[in-house]
């Protein structure tokens, strides 16, 4: 019950206040399933491309924190090919007083600033460190197959 | 449908009945534990599983019928009992019921269900109301009289009760039969079945004696299956399936592969008991309240189900037929155990076969293969009339009584004990919650206090919202596990004691403290600035929180002692006096040798400031000595250097008086401090203020204090309504801003963020509903409503209890009045 009208508020705040770059809809009558889409900033290796992915939100939250999981494909290295992102606030870090906008925001820095030093993919991360041109150029080549 | 109980098999079955009668018994127990791991071995082992549950099928039936008197005519009567009796040839085994109409029955209502679950679903776009689509239709009476009729109907709007009752009113007729019937059959067989000559009640009890077992067993489930279809259709139609509440249809919770594996057990007459001349026979009473009581449960959801509001209810009917199989537990043991007078003797009717099957070992083998699964209650066949009474100790077997007076399904003994420890365990907690609260405070407040069942903290504890659509089993796992593990003594369960003496941790304590004593306030000590920069700057005026207060009811100890000690030496006074006489070195301008001496402490004070954490109130005394100490070491250390200077002759550090100078000016004009009370300390306070703030840094920081007035700046901190203090950017941007007058923009918005943030401020981080009121202590994080509070303290083991905010580990909580 908790977790409905915490969810309802949640909702409320990001349709009143929306962030710059991320949609948010419920999927279908559940509350409990958001859909997500990210627009890449045009500094990112990424611009032009909307991401989607899903956040799926356990039936006791907010004690425990909600998955993510990218739908489109995209060449990052803290995004695996199955779509999961790591973020700490969402694994270990999670409190229950983390705000689902906050995890957003989160999500979109990551997206929109890839760091090598987080490998969720270590290639794409050695890749990242050892030849940036090279990872520009398939981001930007991803983002056009799947993103646009 | 009689036939569907042996659907293939008699004839492997007529095999063996033709074999000698031999039990094998070695071979059998040898085959059962020769399993070698080689390769071979594994791939043939399904097939071996099967080869052994037929075995032991197979075993237990011979030696079924191997205890049968073994006269001709009893052996012929026998045979002809199992073979002519047309009905069941199988012996109740495991593999029998793989065989068996049941599991057919299984494997299609799965399929159905299955199928109803993803399909019957309704559109997504709304579909017209029932009024709207009878006007639609009303305009299209040219059509046939058929299409009208139809149009009337439908669509149906399921949130009426009527069309669900019409829906549920077939199979909830055949239930209510089949309860009725396990009903009679519960009275006859425990012989209080009212004997009247004629009349309803007789018709029914000689239609009901009639009744074969196994048919009825077969109707039974037939209804239930047939129950469970409509109401997973319903549950479809009504898209309760979808949205918050995942939950799945009714079936799942229920076991019902378990069930019906009982209904084809008590099918077959070799499990039965009690046999009637010349009438069907029947199982063991026992076994029957354990088949009819599970039906119980399903007929009340079936029933629930019909009225939409109730269809999500399932703690009444799970928590009613826990209740009764609880009962029967009980009182079973009770009559087993209290009254022996209710031996029976042997039974006279010697052609009752006596069965044989001791449960120790023989159960074990075939029992594993079938998963163990099996809910409620896998009774056994029930126990042959060995005339011994057990010892109490033996938990396994209950056989005491011929007949079966206290024959009492086996594995119905671990769900029932460990519910009852569980209702023991959850008495228990309240019970002596409701004492302790009685015995403090006089009245039972709150007595579900730990369980995590209240639903909030407003109204007193007595109120608790009873989780509807949980399951009993499952309440009651939870409020038992919470109530072993409810704690008062720490986490999030502890409430702290209310602060008497300042939590004191070092001999640099951050904050200051507030000393009261009757008369008002005696002192304030105060906090000291981090360390860090060449000076440990000691807080005072509007910079010096005074976080601890001390009302005298403290440690006896210390104060004691200073209490005695004014009347030796007036420590007030010499404070004061050093003070005073601090006062005209400064001004004399040896303010750097006496006040930058603070530096060297933090060294030589480590150790007693370890020393001194937590000791609670020797606070004054240790800042008292602090700051004689302070000046005293200081002055050896650096007043040599300024003497060498003086001796070689320089000029004597012009910089930081001129400094100090400005500052000075500074002050002067700012908001005189409202801690101190004391005149002199004022005074003194500006001077060793000078030499505190002896840096380049500190006239920057000030600077800006003594350029403008502070009027706007003070009303810009009184007018703020928000939790976060008024910054330097902050009054800045407020000062930025287009409109005319920097009073006229902040009233607006402020007055509009105002509401939103006390909203967000003032709300719990985790529901955002109550208004906050729990801090944690250490980190004294406000940011928690007293139910999420409650709801965290019995999610997790008090050891593992982190502030939602900060995240650090709670010792305890305190509660917040803002009145």
């Amino acid at each position: 019950m908790t977790a409905l009208r915490r969810i309802q508020k949640e909702l409320a705040d990001i349709n009143k206040k929306p962030i710059e770059g991320i949609s948010v809809e419920t999927k279908d009558d559940s509350l409990f399933e958001w859909k997500c889409a990210i627009k890449a900033a045009s500094d990112s290796p990424y611009k032009n491309g909307t991401f989607h992915f899903t956040m799926s939100l356990p039936q006791n939250f907010p004690f425990k924190a909600p998955t993510v999981t990218f739908t489109t494909k995209i060449y990052h290295p803290g995004i695996n090919e199955e779509g999961s992102i790591c973020v700490p606030v969402l694994r270990d870090e999670w409190k229950p007083s983390v705000t689902l906008s906050s995890v957003l925001i989160i999500i979109q820095e990551k997206v929109n600033n890839p760091d090598p030093d987080d490998p969720f993919e270590p290639q794409i991360a050695a890749l990242l460190k050892n030849d940036k041109a090279k990872f520009l150029a398939t981001a930007k080549e991803w983002t056009k197959k799947h993103a646009m | 449908m009689a036939g569907e109980n042996n659907p293939v098999v008699p004839s492997k079955l007529g095999l063996t009945l033709v074999m000698p009668l031999t039990p094998e018994p070695t071979t059998f127990h040898s085959s059962s534990y020769n399993i070698s791991l080689n390769f071979t071995s594994l791939i043939s082992l399904p097939s071996r599983l099967l080869a052994r549950i037929r075995k032991a099928d197979d075993f237990l039936f011979l030696d079924a019928v191997s205890t049968i008197p073994t006269s001709g005519a009893g052996r012929a009567k026998s045979n002809a009992l199992l073979t002519n009796n047309g009905t069941t040839n199988m012996f109740p085994g495991p593999y029998g019921f793989f065989l068996s109409g049941y599991m057919l029955g299984l494997v299609l209502l799965g399929v159905l269900l299955h199928r109803i679950q993803n399909i019957v679903v309704p559109p997504r776009t709304s579909s017209p109301s029932h009024q709207l689509h009878r006007q639609i239709s009303r305009r299209f009476f040219a059509y046939s009289t058929v299409r009208r009729l139809y149009g009337s109907v439908l669509p149906l709007d399921l949130n009426k009760t009527s069309t669900r009752l019409a829906f549920h009113l077939p199979t909830l007729y055949f239930l209510c039969k089949m309860l009725v019937t396990w009903a009679v059959i519960l009275l006859q067989t425990s012989d209080f079945y009212p004997a009247t000559e004629s009349g309803y009640i007789h018709s029914l009890g000689e239609w009901v004696s009639r009744l074969e077992m196994h048919q009825v067993c077969w109707r039974t489930f037939c209804s239930i299956c047939a129950a469970f279809s409509v109401e997973a259709f319903i549950r479809g139609l009504d898209g309760s399936g979808l949205g918050l509440i995942h939950m799945s249809a009714n079936t799942s919770p229920f076991n019902l592969i378990g069930y019906s594996f009982l209904l084809h057990i008590y099918s077959s007459p070799i499990t039965h008991v009690y046999k009637p001349p010349s009438l069907p026979s029947r199982p063991d009473k026992h076994v029957i309240v354990t088949i009819a009581v599970p039906l119980l449960q399903l007929t009340i959801f079936h029933i629930l189900s019909i009225r939409k509001r109730w269809s999500n209810h399932r703690l009444f009917p799970t928590a009613l037929s826990s209740m009764l199989s609880l009962l029967h537990f009980h009182l079973t043991l009770y009559s087993h155990y209290y009254c022996p007078s209710t031996n029976t003797p042997l039974s006279p009717n010697p052609q009752q076969p006596k069965l044989k099957l001791p449960l120790t070992t023989h159960w074990h083998a075939p029992a594993t293969p079938v998963p163990l699964n099996m809910g409620t209650s896998f009774p056994a066949p029930t126990p042959p009339p060995l005339g011994r009474v057990p010892p109490p100790a033996a938990p396994t077997v209950l056989y005491s009584h011929p007949t079966g007076s206290a024959s009492f399904p086996l594995l119905n003994y671990v769900p029932n004990t460990f519910e009852t420890l569980l209702l023991l365990t959850i008495a228990l907690t309240i019970i002596l919650n409701a004492l302790t609260q009685l015995i403090l405070t006089g009245r039972v407040a709150r007595p579900l206090l730990g369980l995590g069942l209240s639903g909030s903290n407003i109204n007193g504890g007595w109120a608790w919202a009873p989780p509807y659509d949980e399951d009993w089993g499952v309440v009651l796992l939870r409020v038992g596990t919470a109530s072993l593990e409810a704690t008062g003594l720490r986490g999030l369960g502890n409430e702290m004691p209310t602060i008497h003496a300042p939590p004191l941790a070092s001999r640099y304590p951050e904050y200051g403290t507030a000393r009261l004593g009757p008369t008002g306030v005696l002192h304030i000590s105060n906090g000291f600035g981090p360390v860090g920069g060449p000076t440990r700057k000691r807080r005072r005026g509007l910079s010096n929180e005074v976080r601890a207060v001390d009302g005298g009811a403290g440690s006896n100890s210390s104060s004691r002692f200073f209490v005695f000690s004014p009347d030796l030496i007036n420590w007030r006074w010499m404070k004061e006096a050093w003070r005073f006489f601090g006062f005209w070195t400064h001004v004399t301008g040896w303010s750097k040798g006496l006040g930058g001496h603070h530096h060297h402490h933090p060294q030589r004070q480590q150790l007693g400031e370890n020393l001194a954490g937590g000791q609670g109130i020797e606070d004054d005394e240790i800042i008292i000595e602090d700051e004689e100490e302070e000046q005293d070491i200081g002055d050896d250390q650096e007043g040599d250097e300024v003497y060498d200077r003086f001796l070689r002759q320089e000029e004597i550090s012009d910089d930081d008086d001129g400094h100090n100078h400005n500052s000075a000016q500074g002050w002067d004009l700012g908001p005189s401090s409202a801690e101190s009370e004391d005149e002199d300390e004022e005074e003194g306070e500006e001077g060793t203020e000078r030499d505190l703030l002896g840096d380049a840094e500190a006239v920057d920081l000030y600077a800006d204090l003594g350029a403008t007035t502070p009027a706007p700046v003070l009303l810009a901190h009184m007018t703020r309504d928000e939790g976060s203090p008024l910054t330097r950017r902050r009054y800045g941007s407020l000062l930025d801003a287009p409109e005319a007058t920097q009073l006229g923009k902040s009233l607006f918005p402020v007055h509009q963020s105002r509401t939103e943030l006390t909203c967000v401020r003032r709300n719990c981080v985790i529901c955002t509903c109550e208004t906050r009121e729990i801090i944690c202590w250490p980190c004294r994080c406000l940011s928690m409503c007293d139910g999420c509070r409650e709801v965290l303290a019995s999610r997790a083991s008090s050891s593992k209890h982190r502030c939602p905010c900060c995240r650090q580990l709670v010792e305890g909580y305190s509660r917040i009045f803002i009145p």
